[in-house]
């Protein structure tokens, strides 16, 4: 599986304007749920994976959140996509006590199978690629940020 | 034969690339290893049954919960950021 067959326009979401990540979680599970690709406990699941385990990255310039849980949430592997419009704070991976503000959230659906590694190390690509990450967080569109993703997903 | 104990949150996502780079990294290094994988959670656990080298955990663990045994966070093979510094430490920890 390639990361740009994950990418998907609908499960994209641009200029998103929010003030917790709990708001912005909640976003993004409703398309993730509309679609089928996860169960009705995966928000719950991800908010209590979050409080426990966080999962906010500080990285050079744009900091983002790779949100997941385990397998028996997910229907359907997907990734969803938010590309805030101001940032949101989460906690952060490496130091729970400290929070970043976070600019892109990959929200990481696996089912079993999915490949967790290869779409986990196909994202670390994007997000230390500081001109492709500047690039998504000032895409106006998800077809935009779908372009830009795919391209940079194949590298 | 050292032992390497990489644990994460808890749907084994990020310890699982974590192995997979140290795996390539001890092998560089001629350090045979092996790894214990699990969750946070379990982590009390398995040390008192497998006294792990080195804990490296992906994300903040309980230093408490080490027992001793060193801790070297593994934050960095999961945003690519410093992972050089880091198997250093591994390295320098296990010899």
């Amino acid at each position: 599986m390639q990361l740009g067959d994950l990418i998907t326009e609908n499960l994209i979401l641009t200029e998103v304007n929010c003030v917790t990540k709990e708001e912005a979680l909640k976003l993004l599970f409703d398309k993730l749920f509309d679609r089928g690709y996860v169960k009705d406990s995966f928000y719950q699941a991800i908010l209590e994976r979050e409080a426990n385990y966080p999962t906010g990255l500080l990285l050079p310039k744009f900091n983002v959140a790779i949100p997941h849980v385990s397998p028996e949430y997910v229907n359907q592997s997907a990734l969803a996509i938010a590309v805030l419009k101001e940032p949101v704070a989460f906690h952060r991976m490496d130091d729970s006590d400290e929070t970043v503000d976070v600019h892109v959230i990959f929200n990481i659906a696996l089912a079993d199978g999915g490949k967790q590694v290869e779409v986990l190390q196909a994202i670390m690509g994007l997000i230390t690629n500081e001109t492709l990450m500047a690039k998504v967080v000032e895409a106006d569109s998800a077809a935009a940020v779908q372009e830009i993703l795919s391209v940079g997903g194949e590298v | 034969m050292k032992k390497i104990m990489v644990c994460c949150g808890s749907s084994m996502v990020t310890s699982t690339l974590t192995i997979k780079k140290l795996t390539e990294a001890m092998k560089k290094a001629d350090i045979p290893v092996e790894f214990i994988q699990c969750k946070f959670s379990e982590v009390p656990g398995k040390i008192k049954v497998n006294r792990p080298d080195v804990i490296v955990p992906t994300g903040a663990l309980d230093p408490k919960v080490a027992d001793g045994i060193p801790v070297i966070r593994g934050t960095s093979f999961v945003t690519g950021i410093n992972e050089k510094a880091t198997i250093a430490e591994i390295i320098e920890v296990l010899r």
